[in-house]
């Protein structure tokens, strides 16, 4: 699709939404293209888990009495079977990021999750901590705007998003000039966003931009 | 048993995958869906079917017995392996066990998994140990296995226990109950889609295929085990890390009790106990405010103002005087301050405030009244930061006023006529200048404690305002937005007073000769003018200043020290004799001092009256 134009209408954003979509599931990647009854508009949801670097326990203030006893029984139950291997605990961050179509900016927002696998969330703190040290420089002073917390637009849920208001600039520079060559503004545009929030889209997506 | 245990038992479907890339723990995602049974489940993840229990106290989540709990679970996979159900629903050999108690005041919740896993009579052995499939047969074979795979799924779905074939170089799948149909001189493999990624070792749910194994179909000889692993990455999709293992497996065909079992997961600290999370974060609501509004002045001072003290505004403490004649207005203030922000920490008080000029009963019930009221003005007026004040009449204003002067709080006041508005902000006194109001100043800045009160600007002690008034004249009524400019403006500019660094001894800025427009901001959020004058009418606003007066009824030096000397006395005789405050300032000398005679004439249509 040719497409050169900084933001996208409702029906582009279907458009390339469904193309995306279409092309990760031939390539079993797993972005899905999800209908949605609130703004009569799919948005497009994956989801991935990372590695964190923090082995602790999210939970660290207990009262004491909710201290976890530990149970006894179940412990000796276990003593001698040598058929479980126990390895090192360690935390996983289950990412659930979505692309939602913005009507006021007219651009793709993208909507992510992080959850510790308690199922707790991360705070913004904590999200900022993840956010590459190459990138935290550029945008630090802008910190608070750049990644913000907001009620997802169609389940109300706290979710953390990336603030449209740049992302107009950013297409303008981003987008190629030429109205040959073949572009998919989600592809451009995630592929620039995403490593922010530890979103990498592999490169073989390229296949649906280039010279045409 | 008691009562309270629990209830009730749901039937939840999880799911796994066996995509993962290396070195993340296997897990199992329960997600909200999980009461919706099976079919919400995409494509490439595993069923897993299991059983909640939900307990009603912490105690009975504790108490339960988890040895029995197990034992029950593990039953009912043994049964399903003795009837054959496992054979054609091998998800069946997934079950899971999951116990919680949920604190919905704190949003805590307690969990427990278990994943049933039956014990072989005698351990395993490992005959030959984990190899790469890469290493077992052909990339041929292995890209046909993949083929085979994604075709059995077709009809069935979440296929995650199958029989790979091998005959000769060809690679066939099969569906379990074909167990006994394969043909003598072939080889097969026991294959099942594994979630785990070490390279060593297979994932749980062997475990209880090993069982079924055992039980159907034993064999003297090891038998073979394709741990079935399937990543994309890049785009690229590859089963290559899948590994295969030979294994010494007894039988237990003769089995009829139910094996032992295991399968309590183990926490955070790797003990065997249950696991908690602290949800409240994410899902109280005043959590959820408290950070939203959090968020917001982080915002402001991110993008805006860097030197905005957050803390500052955060922890003023606010006094609002006003609402005088009607009942639960305090109370129902304060409730609806905390429906916007569940943070605030707010309470109503109901009292009357004793006026000048507005004699106190002579009984002794009458006077004791008042002297409570003055004594509870007094210690919230000293317990707060910032006192507003945001009464009908003029005369309710003074004994805030000059209580507020001799503590040394700040105090906005907010005035309004039926098209005008007046938001000032009272002079704040230091300990050097009560007696200061004679050396020279500067009226383009007036400095703080030169900045004059509410009743600096009168020549009349505020007295009985309401006797001899109409009954328009005794409601002030006005137009409808007024009371919002004005209090919105009342705050704002209390926050930029604070945010100054003189704070209330901030000099005024003034709209005189358009200053407001040229001055330059000390406090970041900027201008701190002495009075707001708004005119409705005409949309028009003014930032005029005045100084203190020392004849004044409220704030004077005279007055102040009578209060300090005298106490309630001073301010009783204040409320009872009318002309008490103006013989005690000095108002009565200055009018005697006037001689009439001097002045040529009163225009007809002004008052001596002040603005209320």
């Amino acid at each position: 699709m040719s497409n050169s134009k900084a933001i996208l209408d409702k029906l582009e954003f279907k458009l390339v939404a469904k193309e995306f979509a279409v092309f990760s599931e031939k390539r079993h990647i797993c972005w899905q293209l999800v209908q949605s009854e609130v703004p009569g508009l799919p948005f497009l949801a994956f989801k991935q888990r990372l590695h964190s670097r923090e082995e602790k326990s999210t939970n660290q203030e207990h009262s004491r009495e909710e201290e976890d006893e530990e149970d006894d029984d179940a412990e000796r139950e276990l003593e001698d079977d040598q058929a479980t291997l126990v390895t090192e605990r360690c935390d996983t961050i289950s990412m659930e990021y979505h692309v939602v179509y913005s009507e006021s900016y007219q651009v793709p927002v993208l909507y992510f999750n992080a959850f510790h696998s308690d199922g707790k969330l991360l705070s913004l703190n904590e999200i900022w901590d993840r956010v590459p040290s190459l990138h935290r420089q550029r945008i630090e002073h802008d910190k608070w705007t750049v990644i913000t917390q907001q009620e997802h637009p169609i389940f109300g849920r706290p979710f953390f998003q990336l603030h449209p208001c740049h992302t107009e600039d950013l297409m303008k520079q981003v987008l190629p000039n030429s109205s040959k060559s073949k572009s998919n503004y989600i592809v451009t545009w995630l592929s620039s966003v995403g490593p922010l929030v530890g979103l990498h889209l592999p490169l073989v997506f390229s296949e649906l931009c280039g010279d045409g | 048993m008691n009562n309270t245990v629990a209830t009730p038992i749901h039937i939840i479907i999880n799911s796994y995958s066996i995509g993962d890339p290396d070195g993340v723990p296997c897990r199992l995602c329960v997600e909200y869906n999980a009461f919706e049974g099976p079919g919400h489940i995409s494509s490439h993840l595993f069923p897993s079917p299991g059983t909640l229990i939900n307990f009603n106290t912490l105690n009975a989540f504790r108490e339960i017995d988890k040895k029995n709990v197990l034992e029950q679970s593990a039953k009912q996979i043994w049964d399903d392996i003795k009837s054959g159900k496992a054979i054609t629903e091998p998800f069946l050999l997934s079950r899971f066990m999951l116990l919680t108690f949920c604190d919905l005041k704190k949003y805590h919740y307690h969990y427990w998994f278990a994943f049933p896993a039956l014990v072989t009579p005698e351990p395993v052995t490992v005959h030959k140990p984990a190899q790469r499939i890469t290493d077992v047969f052909t990339s041929n074979q292995v890209k046909s296995l993949q083929k085979e795979y994604d075709s059995l799924v077709k009809t069935v779905p979440h296929l995650g226990f199958f029989l790979v074939v091998q005959d000769g170089n060809s690679i066939k799948l099969q569906t379990l109950d074909k167990a006994n149909k394969v043909s003598k001189k072939a080889k097969v493999f026991y294959g099942f889609c594994d979630p785990c990624t070490l390279s060593e070792h297979p994932g749980w749910p062997l475990r209880n295929y090993l069982a079924l194994i055992a039980s159907k179909w034993p064999s003297q000889e090891p038998i073979s085990i394709i741990c079935y692993r399937d990543r994309s990455r890049e785009g690229q999709r590859s089963c290559d890390h899948s590994i295969v293992l030979e294994v010494n497996l007894p039988s237990m065909t003769d089995m009829k009790d139910c094996p032992k079992c295991v399968g309590w997961e183990r926490n955070q600290k790797n003990k065997l106990g249950a696991r908690t999370v602290d949800l409240s974060s994410s899902m109280d609501p005043n959590r959820l405010a408290e950070s939203s509004v959090d968020l917001n002045l982080k915002l402001m001072r991110w993008r805006l103002i860097q030197e905005l003290d957050l803390e500052k505004v955060q922890q003023t403490k606010c006094l609002l005087l006003g609402a005088e004649r009607r009942e639960t207005k305090a109370a129902t203030a304060a409730e609806k301050l905390k429906k916007i922000f569940p943070g605030v920490t707010s309470s109503g008080h109901q009292f009357s405030i004793p006026m000048p000029g507005h004699a106190v009963g002579k009984s002794e019930a009458a006077l004791k009244q008042v002297q409570e009221d003055v004594g509870k003005l007094e210690a919230l007026i000293e317990s707060h930061d910032v006192i507003y004040l945001l009464m009908d009449t003029r005369e309710s204003r003074w004994l805030p006023t000059l209580i507020a002067a001799s503590k040394r709080k700040l105090v906005v006041n907010a005035a309004l006529g039926f098209d005008t508005y007046l938001v000032l902000r009272h002079g704040l006194k230091t300990d050097e200048s009560e007696g200061s109001t004679a050396s020279p100043v500067n009226l383009a800045c007036i400095p703080g404690h030169r900045l004059g009160c509410y009743f600096c600007n009168d020549v009349v002690a505020p007295g009985n305002s309401t006797r001899d008034r109409t009954l328009d004249q005794q409601c002030t009524v006005s137009r409808p937005g007024l009371s919002m400019v004005a209090a919105a403006l009342a705050v704002e500019l209390m926050v930029s007073l604070l945010q100054h660094p003189n704070g209330g001894h901030a000099a005024a800025d003034t709209s005189a000769k358009d200053d407001h427009l040229n001055a330059s901001l000390i406090s970041p959020l900027g201008l701190v003018p002495h009075q707001i004058r708004g005119f409705l009418a005409r949309f028009h606003t003014i930032l005029p200043a005045s100084l203190a007066f020392n004849k004044c009824t409220a704030c004077s030096e005279s007055v102040m020290s009578g209060y300090r000397e005298q106490g309630f006395n001073f301010l009783l005789k204040a409320f009872n004799q009318p002309s008490f405050l103006e013989d005690h300032s000095g108002l009565t000398t200055l009018h005697q001092e006037i001689d009439y005679s001097e002045i040529i004439a009163f225009s007809d249509d002004e008052s001596v009256k002040s603005t209320e």
